[in-house]
């Protein structure tokens, strides 16, 4: 009772060293499983089995009852000894790097020697005979313990420890100096202090000093302990560079798939070795498998342009790196995408380009958007040409500003030239200059918008008229508008008021039969030219063909001068055409007396008595002052001449109200009036009784009157003269 | 000596009508030569020249009765033609007083003219001593 409970604390403490060394072992035995590189680990596990198996000699020691037994404990007992000895070197051999060999192979030459002495002599190498079983007290209990002759042959097996701590000493010595100083002293210090411990514990043993249980497994648990320690300090270590790893590695791979630009490796032959998801995604391809499982060939199956790629590699291989290439790729289903891509090579040791990283972005919508630009910006340049306008913006904060090309060519400068505001406004023409100082100053300082229609001297001195409007954007801080060139609009424009002043003047000026008469003139210089070349061409025809060459020339000239006999019907018709007639509100009277003042010299001279009879009331018309004064001019001017030889000379000018909506103006002589065979066709055109007269004038005041929707009549005076009258309607309010 | 219009002289301020004349009078095979104004036919053509003269009334600078009276002045010895695209009457005679030989209103036929021409030869035929 008393002894099994005092066994029972050897039993305990050699058991546990032996399960704890055992789950070291294993536990060794499985990282090594797992991870194959260390062979260290290996050889850990055998050491540490052996160092369990040697714990169960030991107990087997401590409780053999027999001499017999004993001895083939002791025997079998180093056999664990060896196995962990020679583990042992291989170990530090493996784990420090260090030992000389030499000293590893005497150690186990010289063990493993021992070890085979061991069976071969007495009843093992520690004892040339084995006594007596000794039963000593132990850790407060009674234990077996060896009493014998020692063997001579333990040198060998002693001679082979001290080596061993040699090797030891000088591995870890080596260790020391190469620096892992930590590494020497556990490793070195540590095993070198438990091999030296258990060893002189087993010779005191062996050489019957001490009476004591063998017990060198203990000083080996330190050996592996120390062992342990290490290796698991490196596991660990190991471990954590693995969760680095991980931990950048997940960061790379979250970087590599959430990134909006492809990633990817390209192999020099033409497949794709990596893919991130941003590749596949803008190459149309549902996954990076999919992709790298179809593409087989870069060149054909993700280059729009199949020679593109090879043109990049000699890029590549020119330059090294190439950035923001910009190219066309082809996705899954065909359609090409823009795309701006850099790549780099890596080359293998001998120099060729083993593959490609590269990095690429779509770019479409840019290219896209690039695009509607310039075809915008072409639009607005020929629209700028086509129209003269040009756009202009001032920037309030930095002073610039901005001048579109139509603006430049607007003034006649150069692209060299740099806009201000000051620069601009000295284009401007005197009259011009205020203007648009008042305006510039209005919208820069104020932001009052401006439009006006300005004049310009051009940098070659040219004057030109332009239209310049500006508008005020407080929001962007900015004046902008447009300038446009409107000199031939205004040139027009001028024409039109000449024109219109020239028809003015040549209508008060002369009568109608002085105008018909100029434009008989005019008229007949083309014709006369028309006819001497045809008269040049009939005489050339009559004299054979021979003489005909020059014919095409004569008609040629004919042709000439029937277009400019044209063109003067045309200008005349033009002057007197009825959609330049400006209707105005007319007082009637006014416009008698307006005519009277023309003709008043001509009175005086002819020594004629004017009576104008002329109602108050009479209400205003609308119509074209000048052509009504030309009728009413007309009229006198006939009234004159039928009056030449008559013996007094009266002319009345009438205005009365004939009904409540028509107006009635009537011109009377006292000449011979008309005669009764010509009272039907006065208006006709062409009819005439004076020698020089076309007979064109009372036909074109018919027209004229007809033009303002009245009538034009001829009656006889009560004296026997002519009444020419006219008849408009009254005009009592503006027209709507 | 008998007077003969062997050639012209055409001055008109209106080129294709000169032109048209001098082409018309070339074909007949009459030589003809055209200047623009006045003052060149009078700085090319000398008064000792022969031939006859067709001149335009409307010129500016120098008009047809003015380059007549010059004519008159420097005494140059050749018929005058006074021609007019005008419709005015009383050119015809300014013309005639001013010593034209003729008078033709614009557009006129080639008859017309050669009509005019001989009778001028006659006339100056006769009139000579």
């Amino acid at each position: 009772m008393l002894e099994s409970r005092l066994m029972s604390w050897v039993t305990v403490v050699w058991s546990a060293v032996a399960g704890a060394t055992l789950v070291l072992g294993v536990i060794h035995a499985i990282v090594w499983f797992r991870r194959r590189a260390p062979r260290a680990g290996l050889v850990f596990l055998f050491m540490a089995a052996a160092t369990a198996a040697m714990t169960a000699y030991e107990l087997w020691m401590m409780r053999s009852r027999t001499i017999g037994e004993m001895a083939t404990a002791i025997r079998w007992y180093h056999v664990p000894i060896w196995a962990v000895l020679v583990s042992l070197v291989v170990f530090i051999r493996l784990y420090l790097r260090a030992g000389r060999v030499w000293l590893a192979w005497a150690v186990i030459g010289l063990r493993t020697a021992g070890l085979i002495l061991n069976f071969l002599i007495g009843p093992n190498i520690s004892f040339r005979e084995v006594t007596g079983v000794k039963q000593v007290s132990f850790l407060g209990e009674s234990v077996s313990v060896v009493e014998g002759v020692p063997n001579p042959l333990m040198f060998v097996l002693q001679l082979g420890a001290l080596v061993l701590a040699v090797f030891i000493a000088d591995a870890a010595a080596s260790a020391w100096r190469r620096g892992d100083r930590r590494l020497a002293l556990t490793m070195g210090g540590g095993t070198l202090f438990f091999v030296v411990g258990g060893l002189a514990h087993s010779a005191l043993v062996a050489w019957q000093v001490a009476p004591r249980p063998l017990m060198i497994s203990l000083y080996f648990v330190g050996v592996v302990v120390a062992m342990s320690y290490e290796t698991t300090r490196e596991a660990l270590r190991a471990g954590v560079l693995a969760d680095d790893l991980r931990e950048s590695e997940a960061r790379y791979r979250s970087i590599l798939e959430r990134s909006s630009e492809g990633i990817y490796r390209t192999s020099a032959e033409g497949r794709i070795l990596f893919a991130n998801p941003a590749t596949a995604k803008i190459l149309g391809y549902d996954s990076p498998e999919e992709l790298m499982g179809s593409v087989t060939d870069l060149a054909s199956q993700v280059w729009a342009d199949p020679g593109e790629r090879s043109r990049l590699i000699r890029l590549v291989e020119e330059g090294g790196t190439v950035r923001n290439h910009e190219c066309r790729f082809r996705q899954k289903d065909g359609t090409p995408v823009w795309v701006s891509l850099s790549t780099s090579p890596f080359r293998g040791p001998d120099g060729r380009i083993l593959f490609f990283d590269g990095i690429f972005e779509n770019i479409d919508e840019r290219k896209r958007a690039e695009e509607a630009l310039q075809k915008n910006r072409s639009l607005l340049e020929e629209m700028e040409k086509v129209w003269n306008v040009g756009g202009w913006e001032f920037d309030l904060d930095t002073r610039k500003l901005t001048w579109t090309a139509a603006i430049y060519d607007i003034h006649e400068v150069g692209p060299s030239f740099e806009p201000t505001v000051e620069k601009g406004l000295e284009f401007y023409a005197p009259a011009s200059r205020p203007v648009i100082e008042r305006l510039v100053r209005g919208a820069i300082e104020h932001g009052e918008p401006f439009d006006a229609e300005l004049e310009l001297i051009t940098a070659r001195g040219r004057l030109r008229n332009v239209h310049a409007a500006g508008r005020v954007d407080l929001e962007s801080r900015r004046v902008f508008g447009f300038f446009q060139d409107i000199t031939s609009r205004k040139e027009n424009e001028r024409e039109m008021v000449e024109l219109r002043n020239e028809r003015a003047h040549l209508l008060r000026v002369m009568t109608v039969d002085e105008l018909s008469t100029s434009l008989a003139h005019e008229i007949n210089q083309p014709l006369g030219a028309i006819l001497n070349n045809a008269e040049a061409a009939r005489i050339l025809l009559a004299k054979g063909p021979g003489k005909a060459g020059t014919i095409p020339e004569i008609v040629e000239d004919i042709i000439h001068d029937a277009r400019r006999a044209g063109d003067i019907v045309r200008k005349v018709r033009r002057v007197l055409k009825k959609s330049d007639v400006q209707f105005e509100r007319l007082p009637v009277n006014g416009l008698i007396e307006e005519s009277l003042e023309i003709v008043q010299n001509s009175l005086a001279l002819n020594n004629v008595t004017l009576r104008t009879e002329l109602a108050p009331d009479v209400a205003d018309i609308g119509g074209d002052r000048v052509r009504l004064q030309q009728v009413l001019l007309n009229l006198v001017t006939n009234a004159l001449d039928a009056m030449n030889e008559a013996p007094s000379k009266v002319l009345t000018l009438r205005s009365a109200m004939d009904g409540p909506d028509t107006v009635t103006v009537s011109v009377e002589d006292s000449g011979p009036g008309v005669a009764e065979a010509y009272q039907g066709s006065v208006f006709q055109p062409f009819f005439t009784t004076k020698k020089g007269g076309l007979g064109l004038g009372l036909s074109i005041c018919r027209s004229i009157i007809e033009e303002h929707e009245g009538r034009i009549w001829q009656a006889r005076s009560p004296d026997g003269g002519a009444i020419f009258s006219f008849s408009l309607k009254a005009r009592r309010y503006e027209r709507p | 000596m008998e007077y003969r219009c062997s050639n012209f002289w055409i001055v008109d301020d209106d080129l294709s009508f000169g032109k048209s004349l001098r082409r018309m009078l070339n074909a007949r095979g009459v030589a003809a030569e055209y200047f623009g104004s006045a003052q060149s036919f009078l700085d090319s053509v000398p008064p000792g020249e022969s031939g006859c003269a067709i001149v335009d009334i409307h010129m500016p600078v120098l008009d047809g009765i003015g380059l007549l009276k010059k004519m008159r002045d420097l005494r140059y010895d050749m018929p005058v033609i006074i021609v007019t695209g005008h419709a005015d009457n009383d050119a015809r005679d300014r013309a005639i007083q001013s010593g034209a030989g003729g008078f033709l209103r614009k557009p006129f036929s080639e008859e017309s003219l050669m009509e005019l021409v001989g009778k001028l030869e006659g006339d100056r035929s006769a009139s000579q001593p």
